[in-house]
C-alpha cells in the first residue's frame, strides 16, 4: 500500500512540483494551500507523512502544528521553511514537529 | 530639484514621512537641542539668581565700608569738638589773662557750634529708633551742659572766677559727664549696628555661596540627564532600526528563497525525468518563468530603493499621457490581478492633462500601489483605480492625482505614519502571513517625491486604503491654470 503524504503549500508552483516529485517516488499526495485547509485535512484524514509550509495564509504553520498535536494526532510533520531564522526551527520542533527542511532543497 | 524636496519638507506635505533611522535622527537632534536649550535656560536662571545676590552682597559691603567710615569720623569728630568745647572753657578757669579769657570764649563757642552741627547731622543720617532717641538725649544733655558754660563763661567775663569755678564745679562736671556718656551711647550703638551689618553681608555670602553649589550641581545633573536622554534616543533608534533590518533580511531571504525552491525542484523534476509531456514542461516552464520574474522584481526593488533612498538621484522627467501609463500598468499586473480573482474598476476624468513625470518612475509606483491592493484586499476582490485632475492646497497649484482604493484590511491610524517608513511591516500584516518586505511604500514614496510629486495614505481599519500618487502637470500645459473639473466617467 502507498504511504499518504499531505502537503500544505501555498505557493502554486511549488505544489505542484513537489506533488510531482513526490508522487513519481510512489507516494500518494493530497494538497492544501492555507492553514485552515491543511489542519481541516490533516485531522480528517489519515496521513503518513505531513509536509507543512511555516508561513501560510489565514493560519501559518506553527499554528496547524500545534493544532495537530493538541487533536492527538502523532503524523510524523516535516516543516518546511523559507525563513533561515534558527528560532523558527526551534519553535517548530518544540510545538511537536519531527524535522525541518529549509527552502530551496534538494529533491534527489 | 533639491530646493523643490528641501521646501517640500519645510512645507510638511504628506507622504514625506520619513524612516526610522532618519526620523530618530532628526528627533534626536532637535530633542539634544531643545534638552540642551532647557538646560542653558536653568543655568542661566539660577545663574541671574547667584549674580543679584553677590551683587547685592558687594553693595551690602560697600554700604558697610562707607557707613562705617562716616559714622567713625561722625563719632570721632562729635568727640573731638566736645573736649575742645570744654578744654577751652577750662582754660579760660584757669587763666588770670582778661585777653586770654576772650581767646578762650571763643574757642570753646566755636567748637560747641560744630558740635550742635555734629548733632543735627548725627540725627539726620539716623536709621533707627534707638539713634534718634540717643541723639535727642545728646542734643538735650548738650543744650544744658551749654547753659551752663554760658554762665561760667559770663562769670568769667565779668571776673568772678571764684563764682565761674563754683559753677561748673556744681553743675559743668556734672551735665559734661552726661554728654561723654550719651557720646559713648552713641559709639555702642554704632558698633551695634555695624555688627548687625556685617552678619547680614556674612549671611548673604553664605547664601550666595550654596545658590553657587547650587547651579554647579544643576549644571552637573542637567548636563549628565541631558546626555543619557539623547545617548537613549539614538540608542532606541538603532535598535529600531536594526529590528527592522534582520526583519527585512529575513523577509527578503524569504521572498528569494520560495521562488529559489520552485525554480531548484522544477528544474530537478525535468532534469530527473520526472515530468515528459509537453503540457507539463510548459506548465513548468512558466512556473520557472514566473518565479524568475518574482526575483528580478525582488532585486530591482532593493536595487531602486537603495539608489532612490538618499534622495540625491536624478529622474529625468518628459510630458506623460496618464491614460496611456494607466493602461500599460495594468497590463503588466493583468496576470497577477486575474490569478488573484480581483477586478479593477479604471476610471479616468475626461481631459485630464499630460504629467511631468519618469515614465518608469510612474510604472514602478502604481505597480506596488496595485500589488499592495491585491496582497491587502483580504476577502475583497475589487480594486478601484481613479485619475482626475485636482487642486493642491498645500501647493497652491492644479495637480494630477491617481488613486488606488482597496475595500481590505485598512491600516491602523497609529500606524498610518509608519507605512511609508523603509523595512517597516505592519504586526497585522506579519501576523496573516502577507508576504512582502516593507520597501515598496518607500520605495514609490522616494521615486514620487524624485519626480517632483508625492505619495500619500488615507485608510480606515477594516473598510480599506486609498493610495494617491500625486504628479505635477506638465509644464507646457494650460490645464494648470483651468479650474478644477471633477466629471469622470468610467471605463471597464
Amino acid at each position: 500500500m502507498n504511504e499518504n503524504i499531505l502537503l500544505v503549500e501555498d505557493e502554486e508552483a511549488l505544489r505542484m512540483t513537489l506533488r510531482d516529485r513526490l508522487q513519481s517516488e510512489g507516494y500518494v499526495v493530497d494538497l492544501a494551500g492555507d492553514g485552515e485547509q491543511g489542519y481541516e485535512k490533516a485531522t480528517r484524514l489519515p496521513f503518513d507523512l505531513i509536509i507543512l509550509d511555516i508561513m501560510l495564509p489565514r493560519c501559518n504553520g506553527l499554528d496547524v502544528c500545534r493544532g495537530i498535536r493538541l487533536a492527538g494526532l502523532a503524523t510524523p510533520i516535516l516543516l518546511l521553511t523559507a525563513r533561515g531564522q534558527t528560532v523558527d526551527k526551534v519553535v517548530g520542533l518544540k510545538l511537536g514537529a519531527d524535522d525541518y527542511v529549509t527552502k530551496p532543497f534538494d529533491t534527489m | 530639484m533639491g530646493r523643490e524636496k528641501a521646501s517640500r519638507e519645510r512645507e510638511g506635505l504628506p507622504g514625506t514621512m520619513t524612516g526610522p533611522a532618519e526620523t530618530s535622527g532628526r528627533f534626536s537632534r532637535y530633542s539634544s537641542a531643545l534638552l540642551l536649550f532647557f538646560t542653558f535656560c536653568a543655568v542661566a536662571v539660577v545663574g541671574l539668581f547667584v549674580i543679584r545676590d553677590l551683587r547685592r552682597a558687594d553693595k551690602d559691603q560697600q554700604n558697610m565700608y562707607t557707613g562705617s567710615v562716616l559714622s567713625l569720623h561722625r563719632i570721632a569728630d562729635l568727640e573731638y569738638q566736645t573736649q575742645e568745647t570744654r578744654r577751652s572753657t577750662l582754660y579760660a578757669l584757669s587763666t588770670a589773662d582778661s585777653n586770654l579769657h576772650v581767646k578762650y570764649a571763643d574757642q570753646s563757642r566755636e567748637a560747641d557750634h560744630l558740635v550742635s552741627q555734629g548733632i543735627t547731622a548725627y540725627l539726620a543720617n539716623a536709621r533707627t529708633s534707638n539713634e534718634l532717641e540717643i541723639g535727642r538725649r545728646l542734643e538735650r544733655d548738650w543744650s544744658t551742659y551749654l547753659s551752663v558754660r554760658d554762665e561760667v563763661l559770663a562769670s568769667i567775663l565779668e571776673g568772678s572766677a571764684k563764682e565761674a569755678v563754683d559753677r561748673d564745679l556744681t553743675e559743668g562736671v556734672e551735665s559734661f559727664d552726661r554728654v561723654r556718656q550719651d557720646l559713648a551711647e552713641v559709639e555702642r550703638v554704632y558698633d551695634q549696628l555695624a555688627s548687625e551689618q556685617l552678619s547680614s553681608v556674612d549671611a548673604t555670602s553664605r547664601r550666595t555661596i550654596i545658590r553657587v553649589t547650587g547651579v554647579l550641581a544643576i549644571t552637573l545633573i542637567a548636563t549628565i540627564a541631558s546626555v543619557w536622554t539623547i545617548q537613549r534616543i539614538r540608542m532606541t533608534g538603532a535598535i529600531q532600526l536594526a529590528e527592522l533590518q534582520m526583519e527585512f533580511v529575513a523577509s527578503v531571504s524569504h521572498e528569494l528563497r520560495t521562488p529559489l525552491a520552485v525554480i531548484s525542484s522544477a528544474a530537478d523534476n525535468i532534469a530527473d525525468g520526472v515530468v515528459k509531456e509537453k503540457d507539463d514542461l510548459r506548465k513548468y516552464g512558466a512556473a520557472i518563468q514566473n518565479q524568475s520574474r518574482q526575483m528580478m522584481e525582488l532585486v530591482d526593488q532593493i536595487l531602486l530603493f537603495s539608489a532612490t533612498k538618499d534622495r540625491k538621484s536624478q529622474v529625468a522627467l518628459a510630458s506623460l499621457d496618464v491614460p496611456e501609463i494607466l493602461h500599460s500598468v495594468l497590463h503588466q499586473t493583468s496576470d497577477l490581478v486575474r490569478a488573484s480573482g480581483f477586478q479593477i474598476e479604471l476610471e479616468i476624468e475626461p481631459g485630464v492633462p499630460a504629467a511631468r513625470a519618469n515614465a518608469p518612475g510612474v510604472a514602478r509606483c502604481l505597480r506596488n500601489m496595485i500589488v499592495n491592493a491585491v496582497k491587502y484586499s483580504g476577502a475583497s476582490r475589487w480594486i478601484g483605480v481613479r485619475a482626475f485632475l485636482s487642486h493642491s492646497p498645500l501647493r497652491g497649484r492644479r495637480e494630477i492625482q491617481i488613486a488606488v482604493r482597496d475595500r481590505g484590511m485598512g491600516i491602523a491610524k497609529s500606524e498610518l505614519a509608519r507605512v511609508f517608513e523603509p523595512f517597516y511591516r505592519s504586526p497585522a500584516v506579519v501576523a496573516e502571513q502577507i508576504h512582502g518586505t516593507g520597501l515598496g511604500l518607500s520605495l514609490s514614496k522616494n521615486i514620487a517625491e524624485a519626480m517632483g510629486g508625492h505619495l500619500t495614505v488615507e485608510s480606515e481599519l477594516g473598510s480599506g486604503s486609498v493610495f494617491t500618487l500625486h504628479l505635477p502637470i506638465g509644464e507646457d500645459n494650460p490645464a494648470s491654470e483651468l479650474p478644477t473639473q471633477v466629471d469622470g466617467t468610467t471605463e471597464k
